[in-house]
């Protein structure tokens, strides 16, 4: 999985999340938008939600066991959670680690 | 004089009545009577004295209640341990130390075989000594290491010499259980039937109960769930059911609400007990109600802090295994979070089971509930996770009839919970299983298959 698929699940799972929040439902995602915090796109409920699926998806097509949400996460310096974008690169650097480490 | 005289005196009233149906086989009061004889004498001859700590190997048969019936008599420590425990056998027998087993299989021949085993336990002791008959039972262990809990079998057995109604019941718990020993005693208290089935399955309970005429039903909430989904009760004839008890777990209202519709002649009644405690007396609000009422004349209740503590005079002498649970007045800890409304409380759950969602609780038991009315979905079991974000997410691990794609299921949970619970309560986390999550005694297991590599492995 390279970058781009990882940006296009996040946007299938996004828009699937939200599909059913009339307020939210059909807004525009790009690599700049606001997941959590001021102006972001999700409550934490939503976050977690989220963060699971792209788990799930991921580990069921790449048969790895990568975790998005652990404490490794949480200390990050920026949070990985912050935007679309910020979530892409954190994916794939959990990938690319974890594919070091078969190796 | 032993301390069953008074039962045995009931069953001499009624020689001709039945007290069990076993493999579709009647088994009448002096048949029974003159088995316990029978064992009496085989007792005495291999020398098992008042004291001896007995286990009894064996399902639910004329023969095993027998041999049960001639050992409380003569003043052993009942150990009864069933093939749903088998893996554990050699543990429990040395947790309880067990000096005789006597088995009996399935055509009823029985063994008896001595272990050298001296008795350390100061409870046990304790009993010994005072000539009184014990019972050890284990709990279920599906919320970490069984306890085996040490019963003094007098308590157990007051309050069935109050007579009641005599009615043919249908025997689903197992006799190593606190509700099938409640069951038994309660019927042959009254002189009435037991009926065993060999199969659990839905369509097996039906049938036998169309053939004997069934009128108790005691089972659990998982059972009623697979009732309704085998549908098995539009193939018999059920209107002989006059009532049906649950207890052990929450009931899915929505269960209780499709049961009571399909057995609109059948009173519906929720029951209480522990192992530690025995079983209490209890009276629903009505058939359609979680409300319920317990107590007793032997049962003291309160509720601290939104949990349930009883106090019995029928309760364990204590753990032979763990420190004594009872705090120093004598009142237990059920660990049952409860809702109060006047004389009536309703049951939410396991403490230990609550899910707490950034701060907020949710109850496993009143999630599946919403679950188990989503089309295609059989069965499923809701979970705590530990969650870096929220502190702990629900996670609900479903089986389905018909398989389905596991993105476009998880949408449709979704969509289907939003208008019926609050946010928080919504699974995060959604799993399809293939093994089926009850146990062998049809109560819902929670607890977490052991981790391994990836969450995911478990979908399909």
């Amino acid at each position: 999985m390279n970058r781009s698929d990882v940006m296009d699940l996040i946007v299938t799972t996004l828009h699937d999340l939200l599909a059913s929040d009339p307020a939210k439902a059909g807004l525009p995602i790009e690599e700049g938008t606001r997941l959590y915090g001021p102006e972001g796109l999700l409550d934490s409920l939503r976050l977690v939600s989220l963060v699971l699926d792209l788990e799930q998806e991921i580990n069921d097509r790449m048969d790895t066991a990568i975790t998005i949400a652990d404490s490794r996460a949480m200390s990050q310096q920026r949070s990985p959670f912050r935007s679309v974008g910020s979530l892409a690169d954190y994916i794939v650097r959990l990938l690319a680690d974890e594919q070091q480490q078969a190796a | 004089m032993g301390c069953l005289t008074w039962l045995f005196e009931r069953f001499a009233s009624e020689p001709s009545r039945n007290f069990m149906i076993w493999r579709d086989q009647p088994y009448t009061y002096a048949w029974l009577t003159e088995r316990i004889r029978e064992w009496q004498a085989r007792l005495d001859a291999a020398d098992v004295l008042p004291g001896t700590v007995v286990a009894i190997e064996g399902d639910y048969s004329p023969q095993v209640v027998a041999l049960m019936l001639a050992l409380i008599e003569r003043g052993t420590i009942l150990v009864p341990l069933t093939a749903s425990v088998e893996v554990h056998k050699e543990e429990f027998k040395q947790i309880a130390e067990v000096q005789v087993v006597i088995a009996i299989d399935g055509n009823e021949q029985s063994s008896l075989i001595r272990r050298p085993t001296e008795v350390r336990n100061d409870l046990t002791r304790k009993l010994i000594a005072s000539g009184d008959p014990g019972l050890v039972l284990f709990s279920s262990g599906s919320t970490g290491k069984s306890k085996a809990a040490l019963h003094n079998f007098i308590g157990l057995l007051e309050k069935f010499k109050t007579p009641r109604h005599s009615m043919v019941t249908l025997t689903f718990l197992l006799l190593d259980h606190i509700g099938g020993i409640n069951t038994l005693l309660y019927v042959l208290s009254n002189t009435g039937c037991v009926v065993t089935v060999e199969d659990r399955d839905p369509d097996h309970v039906c049938a036998a109960i169309e053939r004997h005429g069934v009128e108790v039903l005691p089972t659990s909430p998982t059972f009623l769930n697979l009732l309704l989904i085998s549908e098995a009760y539009k193939r018999h004839d059920l209107s002989s059911l006059k009532r049906v008890t649950y207890g052990t777990e929450p009931m899915p209202e929505h269960t209780l609400q499709r049961i009571h519709e399909i057995l609109p002649h059948a009173e519906l009644l929720q029951t209480y007990g522990l192992s530690e405690i025995g079983i209490m007396r209890s009276k629903s609000r009505s058939s359609d109600s979680l409300w319920v009422k317990v107590g007793g004349e032997d049962f003291e209740t309160k509720i601290q802090d939104g949990t349930l503590w009883i106090k019995a005079r029928s309760a364990m002498l204590g753990y032979l295994n763990a420190p004594s649970p009872f705090d120093a007045d004598g009142w237990f800890n059920t660990g049952d979070a409860v809702e109060v409304d006047g004389e009536y409380i309703r049951i939410l759950g396991r403490t230990s089971e609550i899910i707490n969602v950034g701060g907020q609780k949710v109850y496993p038991a009143e999630v599946e509930s919403v679950l188990l009315q989503m089309p295609n979905v059989r069965d499923v079991a809701v979970t705590g996770e530990p969650n870096p974000i929220t502190g702990q997410i629900v996670v609900a691990r479903f089986n389905l009839f018909e398989p389905e794609e596991v993105a476009q299921f998880r949408k449709r949970v979704r969509d289907f919970c939003r208008d019926r619970m609050a946010a928080f309560k919504i699974p995060a986390k959604i799993l399809i299983v293939e093994n089926e999550q009850y146990s062998q005694r049809y109560k819902k297991m929670r607890r977490q298959p052991a981790a391994t590599g990836g969450t995911t492995h478990e979908s399909q």
